[in-house]
């Protein structure tokens, strides 16, 4: 039984219908990337994973429970994390606050205190800017907090949504090796991200949603290798 | 010696003005909802603590605590039976919190000159006043701003140091964000409410020491907390505290030099210049 399973997942905003039909497995432990074009449901979906947006259709499974229209404080409590495309950040708040906040749920808040030490020991960065607030900080250490938070609730799954948007190439490096420990440490990864190339170097698996639907599969060598990826996202010609 | 004594005047209305207006606050940080019920509560709450103290001799002092809690359930019982009704994540739920709380303002206000009549009431608790170097300090005056400042303190040390208060702050910085934390928003939003009910129920418990009011005086106190906020900048805890003094000030100079009817442009008049000038307030975010 894989982690997560989303079948034939719905969601609109209003009138607009965002997802027609999204379905893809992720393992315990695996990174899986989604791929597609401005437009094409990657959010919405992550935020429909998360119960921020209710889905309309299909189904949500973790560990076997179905999850969908629950409400997002349940769905943190179970194990599901979002670090957010623009990372949301507490700007006011100090770096320690964002990260408390990150164990807000009952399971996690008793132990919150343990758990900020060891990001702290995780991440010595912030630990120096512990009392800054965070809306202070560069991009790429405000990056580290959004991660730093979502891994509070030691999830069994973090949903990481454009982790490289507005960062500079080294920072996006630090981030993409920083997705690879926390995988290492044995949580799995969803994966989207407008850098296709080192999203699939860094993912087992990928699938390619296209107007809210999912039209493409496979490991992502495979999905790397298909001429329509390619052409859309690789900005490589097909051989004539 | 005028001057030091309308400064005076003006930081000791200005701490009362700022205990009304972090309620107002609070509420419109967390839900964007601009209460135009809240000056009704402040006067209500006056209106009953005049009354407990003519018909029971209670000491407002005693009062206090009791329009906190008061208020705190009339404030929760509000969220969940009327605003959190209305439709969510629509265009509309601004617009339709404002017609919701305008018609709850004129109900309140309705029910208030029901049940304890228009005619004017105050609690006279410490009548006398201090003098301090030739300065004249009203004692209730004095007392209602110690009062309001230890409630500010409080409110600010729970909305810091508790888990509660924190997800408090986090709603109003980024909604988002805090789903992803988990927050119950729901509950955050009854809590907010509640709060921020509570705390005007206790500005007008101290009011009540300082003002003769009858229950149609709401819409006065509810413009003062709104202006205080614009001033000091929406989502501002400390703007609101300096917004609050601000006005307190503004208050107390017009009131001596221009006359009495005047000053109750003062909230009017800074709530446009700071419109205009400062459009983020005194001390508000700067991001649009």
């Amino acid at each position: 039984m894989p982690l997560l399973a989303v079948r034939d997942l719905e969601a609109a905003y209003g009138d607009f219908k965002a997802l027609h039909g999204v379905s893809f497995a992720v393992e315990r432990g695996e990174i899986v990337s989604i791929v597609g074009a401005n437009g094409a449901g990657k959010t919405t979906t992550l935020k429909s994973l998360l119960g921020i947006v209710h889905p309309t259709a299909g189904t949500i499974e973790l560990d076997g429970t179905r999850i969908e229209g629950r409400r997002p404080s349940d769905i943190v409590e179970r194990g599901i994390a979002l670090v957010p495309e623009g990372r949301n950040l507490f700007r006011e708040m100090s770096v320690e606050e964002n990260l408390t906040m990150g164990a807000h749920v009952p399971r996690a808040r008793r132990s919150a205190r343990s758990r900020v030490a060891a990001m702290y020991e995780r991440f010595p960065i912030l630990a120096e800017r512990r009392r800054q607030p965070a809306g202070t900080l560069s991009g790429g250490q405000q990056q580290i907090v959004a991660i730093a938070r979502a891994l509070m609730s030691e999830p069994s799954i973090v949903l990481m949504d454009e982790p490289s948007l507005g960062l500079a190439p080294r920072i996006t490096l630090e981030v993409f090796a920083l997705i690879r420990q926390i995988n290492e440490r044995g949580t799995a990864v969803v994966l989207v991200e407008q850098n296709v190339v080192q999203a699939l170097e860094l993912a087992a698996r990928a699938y390619v949603l296209s107007e809210g639907k999912t039209v493409m599969q496979g490991s992502a060598a495979e999905i790397r290798a298909n001429p329509e990826v390619k052409r859309r996202f690789l900005g490589e010609n097909s051989p004539p | 010696m005028t001057v030091v004594q309308l400064v005076v005047n003006g930081l000791l209305l200005g701490g009362v003005f700022a205990l009304s207006a972090l309620g107002f606050n609070i509420i419109y940080g967390v839900m964007r909802v601009v209460n135009l019920a809240h000056g009704d509560v402040v006067v209500i709450a006056a209106m009953v603590c005049a009354l407990a103290f003519g018909a029971l001799g209670l000491n407002p002092l005693v009062l206090l605590p009791v329009a906190v809690a008061g208020g705190f359930v009339l404030g929760a019982a509000i969220h969940r039976l009327l605003l959190r009704r209305l439709p969510a994540e629509t265009a509309s739920t601004e617009a339709s919190s404002l017609t919701l709380t305008f018609g709850l303002s004129f109900f309140l206000a309705g029910g208030g000159l029901a049940l304890f009549g228009g005619s004017f009431r105050s609690v006279p608790f410490l009548t006398g006043a201090f003098d301090v170097g030739g300065i004249s300090i009203p004692q209730a005056k004095l007392l209602a701003f110690a009062l309001a400042l230890v409630l500010a303190a409080a409110l600010a040390a729970f909305l810091r140091f508790t888990a509660a208060g924190c997800a408090i702050r986090a709603t109003s910085q980024h909604l988002e964000g805090a789903l992803a934390c988990g927050v119950d928003i729901d509950r955050v939003r009854t809590l907010s409410y509640g709060l921020g009910t509570a705390v005007a129920a206790a500005a007008g418990a101290l009011m009540s020491m300082i003002y003769n009011l009858n229950p149609q005086m709401g819409v006065q106190f509810t413009v003062n907390a709104f202006a205080v906020v614009v001033i000091g900048g929406l989502g501002s805890y400390a703007g609101c505290v300096l917004g609050a003094l601000v006005l307190g000030l503004a208050n107390a100079f017009t009131s001596y030099f221009v006359g009495a009817s005047l000053a109750e442009a003062a909230p009017y008049v800074l709530f446009i210049l700071v419109s205009l000038l400062m459009p983020s307030g005194l001390l508000g975010r700067r991001t649009a």
